[in-house]
């Protein structure tokens, strides 16, 4: 995984360094609008409902993300986390681990009054997920069953998957305190690639949720809270 | 607070059809077959071609006591042991029982995320040292239970 992140790095590094170029040329034509001087925005911010939730229910997730303010009302994103997931159900108890990489573009729909610094922006994100399972346990289904079926502890692993999907995400963040906002996003996902293991199938993926055997489409909701960070 | 119309009508039809796409989904529930049964049809020792049904029949599993009934009946469906590679069953035809058991190898597959997993059960062998009373013959005529749509068994009687 720390392979994918290397690569990631660089590439989103130099993004964001040519992106503030380009805003301090345009600094001298945005004085014909009644905005005040722009600096670069960049933001950091972590998702608390994910993290809170995963503490509650025997899992782990961190996500992470980092917006630039690189033209006008456009935002580059940068999303990375991490999960470990617990699955447990009847059938099949299984831990999902792994990182999951998302970029992608936001437009901000809200023109903000004076000081304040809201969004409501709407985006597009291209996302990447390699993750492993390790299938603790599993009861066979025997409908009927007269001698009930014993749980098989196996914990076997199927390593190496990997997703590929869009997310299709609208934000709202408010600015509370100075430069803390808090923030709420809903995603329509729609995968595009996910791995095929054999004896197994992908159930859930890091960064996209649980995956419906029968559909691509996901959904999701985020709460976040986030820093900004003014050059 | 200036947001252009067309951003707030654009959300919201993208909000609706969200919506409708994730609610209209299939369910994620279980439909394919799980763990097939054994599946046993009675005939007339006599009669070889012919089926001969059994009034009043009591199967006992051996290992747990759990009994299955039924009457009037030429074929049973019986869930085997998924736990061991053995099955020992007392099949009792009004009051005379015989005591037969199954061996076999079991392969754990998995089906799907809302099914699980389910037991194939391979290489069907029959130990038929105890029939004194009622059962003459077990014939098997299949030895993959890996389905139950026909009969893996043939008792006759």
């Amino acid at each position: 995984m720390l392979k994918y992140f290397i690569k990631i790095l660089p590439i989103i590094l130099s993004i964001n360094l040519s992106a503030q170029q380009q805003d301090s040329l345009k600094i001298n034509s945005d004085t014909i609008f009644s905005h005040k001087h722009q600096p670069v925005k960049i933001r950091f911010g972590f998702d608390i409902g994910k993290y809170v939730w995963a503490q509650l229910n025997d899992s782990e997730s961190y996500d992470f993300y980092v917006d630039a303010n690189f033209y006008k009302n456009y935002y580059l994103i940068f999303i990375a986390g991490y999960e470990d997931h617990l699955k447990e159900s009847s059938l099949l108890t299984y831990h999902t681990t792994g990182n999951y990489y998302k970029i992608g573009i936001d437009y901000n729909i809200y023109e903000n009054w004076l000081d304040m610094d809201n969004d409501i922006t709407i985006g597009v994100r291209y996302a990447y997920a390699g993750f492993d399972y390790l299938l603790n346990n599993y009861r066979i289904n025997q409908p009927g069953a007269v001698i009930t079926p014993e749980i098989n502890e196996v914990n076997e692993y199927f390593e190496n998957l990997n997703a590929q999907w869009f997310d299709f995400t609208a934000k709202i963040q408010a600015e509370t305190f100075k430069n803390v906002y808090l923030g709420y996003a809903v995603s329509l996902k729609y995968l595009i690639s996910y791995s095929h293991p054999e004896d197994f199938a992908v159930l859930y993926i890091p960064g996209f949720f649980e995956r419906n055997s029968y559909s691509n489409f996901g959904f999701g909701m985020q709460y976040f809270i986030s820093y900004r960070l003014k050059f | 607070m200036k947001i252009k119309k067309y951003w707030i009508q654009g959300i919201i039809t993208l909000a609706f059809l969200a919506l409708l796409i994730t609610s209209c989904e299939k369910d994620d529930s279980c439909i394919d077959p799980t763990t097939p049964n054994l599946v046993i049809e009675f005939y007339d020792y006599n009669d070889s071609e012919n089926l001969k049904s059994i009034d009043n029949l009591n199967i006992i599993y051996l290992s747990t006591g759990d009994t299955l009934h039924y009457e009037n009946t030429d074929r049973v469906e019986i869930p085997l042991n998924v736990n061991d590679d053995l099955c020992s069953l007392k099949f009792i035809k009004d009051t005379e029982a015989d005591i037969v058991s199954f061996n076999y190898q079991r392969e754990n597959v998995f089906v799907s995320k809302a099914c699980g997993y389910k037991t194939l059960f391979h290489n069907l062998s029959v130990n038929i040292e105890n029939i004194d009373y009622w059962i003459k013959n077990i014939e098997i005529i299949n030895q993959e239970i890996v389905n139950d749509t026909s009969a893996h068994v043939k008792i006759f009687h």
